[in-house]
């Protein structure tokens, strides 16, 4: 995979889409950054599935542009489709064929040229833990084996973007975290990634970003984790904290100090090599006792709580 | 090799059933021989026909169908419409992948009757052969292309109608074509004199090609690649002119061939516009699409968007105009299709209004089951009220209702009248139809 940097992964503009009586999109604008994974969250009905389905050149808008890897998905949806990958909420799979003539098929589908399909398809395979079921049938697999069959088919063909709707639905705990684990890796590599999930605690694992959803309109679209942050936030837990904490904190040098509690802090640091070691030494070397230092983990569930019910208080 | 067709050989071909294919079909075919009443060949070559027939026109056509549904009724549709393959990649793996077992069998009926046929009199048996060819790949590929129309619709019996229509057409109309070509030997189409076996091929030869075309426009529409109504207008212009070459008989009789070409194109034209408006996906949103696009002067959006209907209504017009300024118009030689050469503008009219009439039902806000009420009031129209007000003795109202038993000018007049008012009806239920609600 080798990522055109000239454009943003992902970029909607102005995208109108409506079922009969009913708006399902209105006037939908969002750019996802490469390297991104965004959470894409909201209610039932909130137009999620609509909008990952007009990125992915499944519907057509009424109004508004696409584009995906620079190219615009309602102009050229097929050029478009050798660029990213999609999994839909319900999937299906050829069940008398094996894993590994699925993943061929979705391989040559995507015009892999033939020498490099056999190639393609044990790599996916090995990525999801499939090596030992390629020459299985579908249809003897476990929902969890399917689910990632599908995803292999997704990404056979190492796609810049992976569009995946509800990917962890059906999955038992132990599946999913792989799934998120497979998911951090493919961010590593460059690929973007847009996920809708109603199980905002999985996403939470791997988000960088979050998309909230709303009556058809984007509402919220945040940054979420250190992956994406300029800095990374630190949780710092003292035992028997002094009583003038926040004063000492404060006359650290080169200390960011973003909130202050009886017993704990939260510090930004730095994403360079070396700057929390360095940060954690001086809290040492200020004497203050510190029993805990650990990245701040967001907590996604409560900030799409948040912005839900932010955007009810707005009157209309 | 096309990977939607080596998907299809993966699913379709087992060591199995090539073995058992042959195997069976040669026990049959020796049953056949066996029987002493007719010679051997006649009989082996009637039943290879009426195997291929069964196996290859009548199963064919039903897998044909069934390489679209199956897909959607699988959710594998989304996977397929996610490749990177052109519409015309996919189109010909699913023609002749999904059948190919069909035309493996086929392929060996042949073969025998081929064999079997070489020395009897008649057709030649190698025309037959690829006249039969041409018929399987018509079918498959008119089968495909309605499955496509009837997904888009969201018809649940997409499947079965695609098989049973195209298969009901062909052996309404082919063997009455068949039995023309070997009783006359020649005819005459467009004042020419041509071999009726030979024109017959041709036929269906060019006719499989509009099909295998039908089914690649209607994949790219599927596939989300632009098309326009371009190609079903052209496919009306072909009909139109194929249909007019039969209307002249022999040279010297009747009207000019042009004005065959108007008759034929307007009854064409009427006729398309009437299959479109009834299995075109046409709701509110598709006038909006368009509305929307031409508020930006995005004007060749706004002509992709356009369903195909409007365009036969276009050349019903332009071919009503034809017969208008016609010198043949309004004389008493002009005896081709009576009404419709002496009413044309009384034809455009109602059909205008018949398509106003659907428009109507499905600008409502609830739109359910459009065609079927439509199709309730039209039957209305022509048939029912008309009736009961001729029994009633009311002639000069049924006219009014069907001003197609008055003159020329006045049928017309009432025809354009209904069509205003069907039009302005559905105007005000378009203006009517509340600002879509902001949200799921």
């Amino acid at each position: 995979m080798q990522p055109d940097q000239g454009h943003a992964a992902v970029e909607v503009s102005g995208v109108l889409f409506e079922y009969p009586g009913v708006r399902a999109l209105d006037d939908v604008t969002l750019s996802l950054a490469r390297g991104s994974v965004t959470a894409l969250v909201g209610p039932n009905g909130a137009g999620k599935t609509t909008l990952l389905r007009c990125i992915a050149g499944l519907e057509r808008p009424m109004l508004g542009s696409i584009t995906v890897a620079g190219i615009d998905v309602l102009e050229a949806p097929r050029e478009s489709h050798r660029k990213m990958g999609y999994l839909s909420d319900f999937f299906g799979l050829y069940e008398t064929l094996s894993v590994r003539r699925n993943l061929h098929y979705a391989a040559a589908g995507q015009r892999i040229a033939a020498p490099a399909i056999d190639a393609r398809v044990k790599l996916t395979a090995e990525r999801l833990g499939l090596t030992d079921r390629l020459d299985v049938k579908t249809a003897a697999l476990s929902r969890g084996q399917r689910q990632r069959v599908a995803i292999g088919q997704a990404l056979v063909h190492q796609p810049e973007v992976l569009i995946l709707d509800e990917p962890a639905s059906g999955l038992d705990p132990e599946a999913r975290h792989h799934l998120a684990q497979l998911f951090l890796t493919l961010q590593r590599e460059g690929m973007t990634l847009i996920v809708s999930s109603h199980i905002l605690a999985e996403l939470d694992e791997y988000c960088s970003h979050m998309l909230v959803m709303q009556q058809g309109r984007i509402i919220e679209n945040k940054t979420m984790s250190a992956v994406a942050a300029p800095a990374a936030r630190i949780r710092v837990v003292f035992d028997q904290p002094p009583a003038d904490l926040a004063e000492r904190l404060a006359r650290i040098d080169g200390l960011d100090v973003l909130e202050c509690g009886a017993s704990d802090a939260l510090v930004a640091i730095s994403k360079d090599a070396g700057a929390a070691s360095a940060a954690l030494r001086k809290l040492m070397d200020a004497g203050l006792p510190v029993a805990s230092f650990a990245p701040e983990r967001h907590d996604l569930a409560a900030s799409y709580l948040r912005t839900v019910q932010a955007a009810k208080d707005v009157p209309a | 090799m096309n990977p939607e067709l080596r998907r299809n050989l993966w699913l379709e071909v087992s060591m199995h059933r090539l073995i058992a294919m042959p195997a069976v079909l040669g026990m049959g075919f020796l049953v056949v021989a066996s029987i002493n009443d007719l010679p051997w060949q006649q009989r082996v070559s009637w039943a290879a026909l009426t195997v291929y027939f069964v196996l290859t026109l009548y199963w064919g056509t039903r897998l044909a169908a069934d390489a679209i549904s199956d897909e959607v009724r699988g959710k594998t549709w989304d996977l397929q419409r996610m490749s990177a393959l052109g519409p015309w990649y996919m189109t010909w793996g699913k023609l002749f992948g999904a059948t190919v077992f069909a035309w493996y069998g086929g392929a060996l009926c042949l073969a025998v009757y081929l064999f079997a046929a070489r020395d009897l009199p008649g057709i030649g048996a190698p025309t037959v052969a690829l006249a039969l060819v041409a018929a399987g790949v018509l079918l498959h590929a008119f089968a495909m292309a309605v499955t496509l129309q009837s997904a888009q619709k969201g018809w649940a019996t997409g499947s079965r109608w695609a098989t049973l229509l195209p298969v009901i057409i062909f052996f309404a109309v082919g063997p009455a074509l068949g039995g023309v070509a070997i009783r006359n030997g020649t005819l005459f189409w467009l004042g020419v004199r041509v071999g009726a076996v030979e024109f017959l091929l041709a036929s269906i030869l060019i006719f499989a090609a509009w099909a295998v075309f039908g089914a690649y426009r209607m994949m790219s529409m599927e596939l989300q690649v632009r098309t326009t109504p371009l190609a079903w207008c052209a496919f009306t212009l072909f009909l139109s002119v194929y249909v007019a070459g039969f209307l002249g008989g022999s040279p010297g009789t009747g009207a000019s061939p042009y004005d065959h070409l108007c008759v034929s194109g307007l009854a064409v034209s009427v006729a398309m516009t009437y299959v479109m408006l009834f299995s075109e996906q046409y709701d509110a949103l598709t006038l909006r699409r368009m509305w929307l696009r031409a508020g930006r002067g995005q004007w060749l959006r706004v002509f992709e968007e356009m369903p195909c209907w409007p365009g036969t209504v276009a050349l019903a017009c332009i071919f009503a105009f034809g017969i208008m300024v016609s010198p043949a118009h309004d004389r008493d030689d002009f005896d081709l299709l009576d009404k419709l050469a002496l009413m044309p503008l009384a034809f455009v009219f109602l059909l205008v209004r018949d398509a106003a009439i659907l428009s109507f039902f499905a600008f409502a806000k609830q739109a359910r089951r459009v065609a079927g009420t439509a199709l309730l009031y039209m039957v209305l129209l022509y048939w029912l009220l008309p009736g009961l007000l001729r029994i009633a003795g009311l002639d000069a109202v049924a006219a009014i209702i069907l001003p197609l038993s008055t003159g020329p000018g006045s049928g017309s007049l009432i025809a354009g009248a209904q069509a205003a008012i069907a039009i302005f009806l559905c105007v005000a239920r378009w203006r009517n139809l509340n600002q879509p609600r902001v949200t799921l």
